[in-house]
């Protein structure tokens, strides 16, 4: 007998029942980091999902490798055949140890891989330091989890207790460091090399059990009347116990189904439960103390709790084909899923509601739910259901117990990656989210009838892979079909708009914003406001004359102060004191003579905010204008040089032409350089304007988006006719989201959309974002005819 | 006869296993000749995966001894397995292998010449070799677990029910293995229920009942010394004296008025002995079946009603 | 020549072999000289224990029926015919004699049983093929 072949052999055999996993487990992590890199929203969380994801994938391979490599052998039975060979039991335990090192190292070195190409094309890493306590954690959680399964008969329960002890030596370094610097005032964690010191102390004890445990597990049985404590059933029904037929006659088989279900499955039902109870208790100390842990142990732990409670739901009937007792007396595939499904939905259900009703009451308000309890409570209880959704999905499609319970977790991801991006860079709407991220439920119970009769043709991947198509990409759909179907700028229009924007004159230079002194926010008493307003005059022009750029405004606010000087200064204008009348002419003619040559610098900007804060002060003009004061304040000359520019409607359209264009390339330009679309056009915030115009859209989708609105807005420019028509108006109106009444339909529109000076004029809400809605209303002809009085 | 050599290749003695809650083995003795189809009959439960496992060095003893091939399985079980082939009951083989890659896998365990006689079995039992074993029907996974355990050519082959829920083309090919490998001088410990079976091909019978052996014996001799007696009577109150020895009652169950017995060292004198009795109105005397031999061995006494 | 051998019929194994090979060389089907089947290859065919038949072998020999035949194995004796007549006559002498104390035991009177046989003779002789025996012919 060849010893090293020997051991050549066996090393195959254990790594090749370990590849399913070694492959599953990195393909799975890759492909969530895939969707993680498409979503660009990089700002959620601490540290990014793909470092989390990396980290944790060697860590569920180490969770399951025990249960992979000795549970699943004992249940199959193999084990014993192996052990009636020639071998020595220790060669066989070690054997199997060493095959585990060997593909816990692999997988740590595919995510270090990651890390390092990571690092490389995105920030690095900061704090190696914390994070280097998790390879030894997996280390140590692979031993004792070899260890656990070879002293555990059954191999679920094995897997169950391999969680809470991961965190041994975590809560040991705890406790270390609490007694060290147990002086000290503040919280501080313990430092990662205590923690590192503590792991690498478990991983040795736990290799020697290892070593212990499965000598023993292999040799011969002593039989000791010890009590069966962790024996598995067969053993106890050997001494005789009372069948259920004390429970009584059931009539309907929904009872007797659950009941098995909760019979079958006690184990993981309880371990489960307590992993939930225990991160509930976490939780609640957590928020009523405030504290924040660095490792949310809490967090993962409810959601491998839930995840496992999910892999159940089909796993359970799996193991060793119970489900064909099922089967095999026609019972109705309806019926089976849903006995399936009711038992850890409400252990899931009933603890989360009982913790969100504890935390309402030990929350930091006490009594009054802290606000943000509610939505923040639905959710975190909705994510778990979802996590639920996908591992009970996971739990039907995969076959393996084992497998299915260490790939479910990682499985559970995906949806959470996946719609984030949807949301997030798609605007997929939430209700398409909901339903999609519920539709595994529908997926498994369509497939319930095959996966009960076992029938795992072709035809039943297909399927599956229909329903993975549908639950992933269903919440893309509106993006999709929004992308096929919606018209963007028509050619004809781009071409005029290129045209526009070729020409030398109409260079993109982008505003200098005005800037006002800050004594005119405080209104003065009537006798000094001339000279502080005079040299707020004078220091707007100074600003005039610093730059030949345009001039820009980003609110409201420095046109009415302006035109509230001009107000006062032609209201002063009836006083019938003379003394004071000439400095409030002479301050009545400089305003108008600025406010003339800001719209004039104003018109020359690129951006169409620009242009309708100048139209609001041409509409202030034209009122000031038509005031019989104003011709004999001014003087005929200066009344028709500011009426000339007034009434000059083509110089407006060229400026309004203009300013569409230059927009619409500017925004375009920014459109090809980032990769989110840009938030303003022309000035004008996209955010919460139309039917998604912002970043919350795919960039295609909002530039052809805007694209389509610029056209809108373009032919509104360069309108010529004498009223501009309704149906564009409104087409305006529900392009960039606004009340049609600002645009002069409906009841009080008039206030809005000046036809005439002499309405009273409502106060627009400031921000309105209400694009274009002065452009050739009636308010330019009434300019007009201050320069031909005829029409 | 053939075999000279009398050497024993198992030897037990005052073996005792003990579990909670039931006695399996209650210090047996036994010895398995060399060269011979030595057959292990029992109910179920009645201790023989227990023997075997003891013989194996899969469980240690509370008391008494045995030896397989001279070595003490408590000590020498790596030994021991290298030279006796083992096929359980239902044995578990690794399913995602193929039939191929597990005798491949499994002959780096013994020396060389394994793979070939492995491959050999294969294909003369016409498993095919690219197949997973998964896939395999149960028949063909009986066989592909026998030739696992005969390729190495072991001097004693243990089986363990192997032929449970075969067919019986299957269970003949079994048969013949069990005769090739007598056939050349090797031991075979067969534990079974076919009694037809065991009938056909074993030399020795032992018959194990609630912890003891019942009989150890050839089975030529058990069946030329075991008869069926029938005795019909005038009226069921009527008594029988017990024969002379060497006659030892086996079995004796009544119905009606009819006494049916399973005894051992019956002769004709015997026979007209009691047809000459008063109230005895027949007596018929048939050679014992396996099967009755070991219903009455496990049975024991009893009305035919109480069953 | 096929064997079929019974396990359960309550005749030992090694009896039947005896029986069917004492009738296939009364009824002529293994003729003298004729080689039989070693043990090794009968054991195989039949799935047998080489024992049990070396043991009807030998009973086989001690009758009479066969003789070994050094380097070849056991051959049918040339006068081994008669011998197995004879012992087939008795076995079928023996199971008439069980078939007629049965009768008697049933109530049968010795006349019913006498005028049974004569019709069932009647019916037969005559219409059952004999064995085609080339030297001796059966004492009646």
């Amino acid at each position: 007998m060849n010893n090293r072949l020997m051991i050549q052999r066996l090393w195959w055999k254990e790594l090749r029942q370990l590849l399913p996993m070694l492959i599953l487990l990195p393909t799975i992590a890759f492909l969530l980091t895939a969707l993680y890199l498409l979503n660009d929203n990089s700002n959620q969380f601490n540290w990014s999902a793909g470092v989390a994801v990396f980290l944790g994938m060697p860590g569920l391979f180490a969770v399951g490798a025990g249960a992979l490599l000795v549970g699943q052998e004992k249940e199959m039975r193999t084990i014993q055949w192996l052990a009636s060979l020639p071998i020595r039991p220790q060669t066989i335990v070690r054997i199997k140890t060493a095959a585990a090192v060997v593909g816990l190292a692999i997988l740590w070195v595919i995510s270090g891989l990651y890390f390092l190409w990571r690092d490389r094309y995105d920030t690095p890493m900061t704090d190696i330091g914390q994070f280097s306590v998790w390879p030894t954690n997996s280390f140590f959680v692979l031993f004792a989890g070899i260890a656990i399964a070879w002293r555990i008969k059954s191999a679920l329960v094995a897997l169950l207790l391999v969680v809470p002890i991961a965190m041994v030596p975590y809560v040991l370094a705890l406790v270390l460091h609490a007694m060290m610097a147990a002086d000290e005032y503040y919280y501080t964690d313990p430092s990662p090399g205590t923690v590192i010191a503590m792991q690498v102390i478990g991983c040795l004890v736990a290799l020697f059990l290892v070593d212990r445990f499965g000598r023993a597990a292999l040799s011969p049985e002593r039989v000791r009347l010890g009590l069966p404590f962790l024996a598995n059933a067969t053993n106890r029904e050997r001494n005789g116990r009372a069948a259920p037929a004390s429970y009584g006659v059931i009539q309907s088989p929904l009872p007797a189904l659950i009941w098995q279900f909760a019979m079958q499955s006690r184990a993981l039902l309880i371990g489960t439960s307590i992993m939930l109870l225990v991160a509930a208790a976490m939780l609640l100390m957590r928020y009523a103390s405030r504290a924040n842990s660095v490792i949310p142990f809490d967090i993962f732990l409810c959601y491998l709790a839930t995840s496992w409670l999910g892999a159940s739901v089909f796993q359970s009937d799996s193991a060793h084909q119970r489900i064909r007792f099922l089967a095999d007396r026609g019972l109705s595939p309806r019926l089976i899923w849903l006995t399936r499904q009711i038992v850890p939905i409400t252990v899931i259900a009933a603890i989360a509601i009982a913790t969100l009703l504890l935390a309402s009451l030990v929350g930091p308000a006490g009594l009054k739910a802290s606000p943000g309890l509610g939505t923040m409570g639905m959710l975190a209880i909705a994510s778990l259901f979802v996590v639920f959704s996908f591992s009970q999905w996971a739990g039907q499609v995969i076959t393996s117990p084992i497998v299915s319970m260490v790939v479910a977790p990682l499985v559970s991801i995906i949806p959470f990656t996946a719609y984030s991006f949807s949301v997030v860079t798609l605007g997929s709407p939430l209700g398409l989210i909901s339903i999609a991220a519920f539709l595994p439920f529908l997926a498994t119970f369509l497939s319930t009838r095959r996966w009960m009769d076992r029938r795992f043709g072709k035809r039943y991947w297909f399927t599956q892979g229909g329903y993975a198509a549908i639950v992933i990409l269903m919440p893309t759909f509106p993006h999709f079909m929004a992308l096929a179907f919606e018209p963007g700028m028509s050619r004809q229009v781009r071409k005029q708009i290129e045209t526009v924007v070729a020409n030398p004159n109409n260079v993109l230079r982008m505003p200098v914003e005005l800037v006002l002194d800050k004594d005119v926010e405080n209104e003065r008493p009537f006798v000094s406001f001339v000279r502080t307003w005079n040299n707020q005059i004078d220091s707007v022009r100074s600003q005039f004359r610093a730059t030949s750029a345009p001039i820009g405004i980003s609110s409201q606010g420095p046109i009415l102060k302006i035109l509230a000087i001009n107000l006062m200064a032609g209201m002063s204008l009836q006083q019938s004191d003379s003394a004071v009348s000439d400095e409030h002419l002479d301050l009545f003619r400089r305003s108008m003579e600025l406010l003339s040559d800001m719209v004039v610098r104003m018109r020359t900007s690129p951006q169409v905010v620009d242009q309708d804060f100048a139209d609001s002060i041409e509409i202030a003009m034209v009122r000031q204008m038509r005031r019989t004061e104003t011709r004999a304040a001014l003087g005929e000359e200066r009344y028709k040089l500011v009426a000339a520019r007034l009434a000059d409607t083509q110089a407006r359209r060229d400026a309004r032409v203009r300013s569409v264009a230059l927009s619409w390339y500017n925004y375009d330009s920014q459109s090809k350089f980032s990769r989110v679309p840009p938030s303003q056009f022309g000035g004008y915030d996209l955010q919460g304007g139309g039917d998604g115009l912002s970043w919350k859209n795919g960039k295609g989708l909002a530039h052809r988006r805007v694209a389509r609105r610029a056209e809108n807005l373009w032919r509104m420019a360069d309108f010529s006719g004498d009223e501009v028509p309704k149906e564009w108006l409104l087409e305006v109106a529900s392009d960039w989201g606004i009340v049609s009444t600002y645009y002069g339909l409906g009841s009080g529109g008039i206030y809005y959309r000046v036809d005439s000076v002499d309405d009273s004029i409502a106060v627009a809400k400031k921000g309105s974002n209400a694009i274009a809605n002065q452009w050739y209303a009636g308010w330019e002809k009434q300019a007009r005819e201050l320069l031909y009085p005829s029409n | 006869m053939s075999n000279a050599n009398q050497e024993a290749v198992i030897e037990v003695s005052q073996l005792t296993v003990s579990f909670p809650g039931c006695d399996a083995l209650r210090g047996v003795d036994l010895q398995v000749p060399r060269g011979t189809v030595f057959a292990l009959l029992g109910e179920n439960g009645a201790g023989k995966t227990t023997l075997i496992r003891a013989l194996t060095g899969f469980l240690h003893p509370n008391s008494g001894s045995c030896r397989v091939l001279g070595l003490d399985p408590t000590v020498e079980a790596l030994e021991i397995r290298r030279r006796v082939g083992y096929v359980a009951d239902a044995p578990a083989l690794y399913d995602w292998m193929r039939v191929g890659e597990i005798g491949w896998f499994t002959s780096s365990f013994y020396e060389a010449g394994f793979l070939d006689r492995y491959r050999e079995g294969i294909s003369r039992y016409g498993v095919p070799e690219d197949r997973k074993i998964r896939h395999l029907s149960k028949g063909q996974r009986a066989k592909v677990a026998l030739a696992l355990a005969v390729a190495h050519d072991p001097e004693l082959l243990i089986l363990d029910e192997p032929t449970s829920g075969l067919d019986p083309l299957v269970r003949r090919e079994f048969l013949e293995s069990m005769l090739d490998r007598v056939a050349t001088g090797r031991t075979v410990l067969l534990s079974s229920h076919q009694i037809a079976e065991v009938e056909r091909v074993a030399d020795s019978v032992a018959i194990l009942h609630a912890g003891k052996f019942q009989i150890i014996e050839s089975l030529a001799s058990l069946r030329d010394s075991v008869t069926e007696v029938t005795v019909s009577l005038d009226d069921p109150l009527v008594q029988l004296p017990l024969p002379d020895s060497p006659a030892i009652v086996m079995s004796d169950r009544a119905e009606g008025r009819q006494r049916q017995m399973v005894m051992r060292g019956f002769n004709s004198e015997a026979a007209d002995q009691w047809r000459g009795r008063p109230g005895v109105a027949g007596v018929t005397v048939r050679s014992a079946t396996l099967d009755e031999v070991f219903a009455a061995c496990v049975r024991g006494n009893g009305n035919a009603s109480d069953e | 020549m096929f064997f079929s051998i019974d396990p359960n019929n309550g005749v030992a194994i090694y009896e039947q072999i005896v029986r069917q090979v004492t009738f296939a060389i009364a009824e002529g089907t293994l003729r003298p000289g004729q080689l039989l089947p070693s043990v090794r290859v009968l054991s195989q065919q039949l799935a047998i224990n080489p024992n049990t038949i070396n043991r009807a072998f030998q009973q086989l020999q001690a009758e009479g029926a066969l003789e070994s035949l050094r380097g070849k194995g056991l051959v049918v004796r040339a006068d081994a015919k008669t011998g197995c007549l004879e012992t087939r006559r008795t076995l079928i002498a023996d199971r008439l004699k069980g078939a007629m104390t049965e009768a008697l035991h049933a109530g049968l009177s010795g006349s019913e049983v006498r005028r049974i046989m004569n019709q069932l003779l009647a019916e037969l002789d005559g219409n059952v093929a004999t064995v085609a025996s080339t030297d001796t012919s059966e004492p009646t």
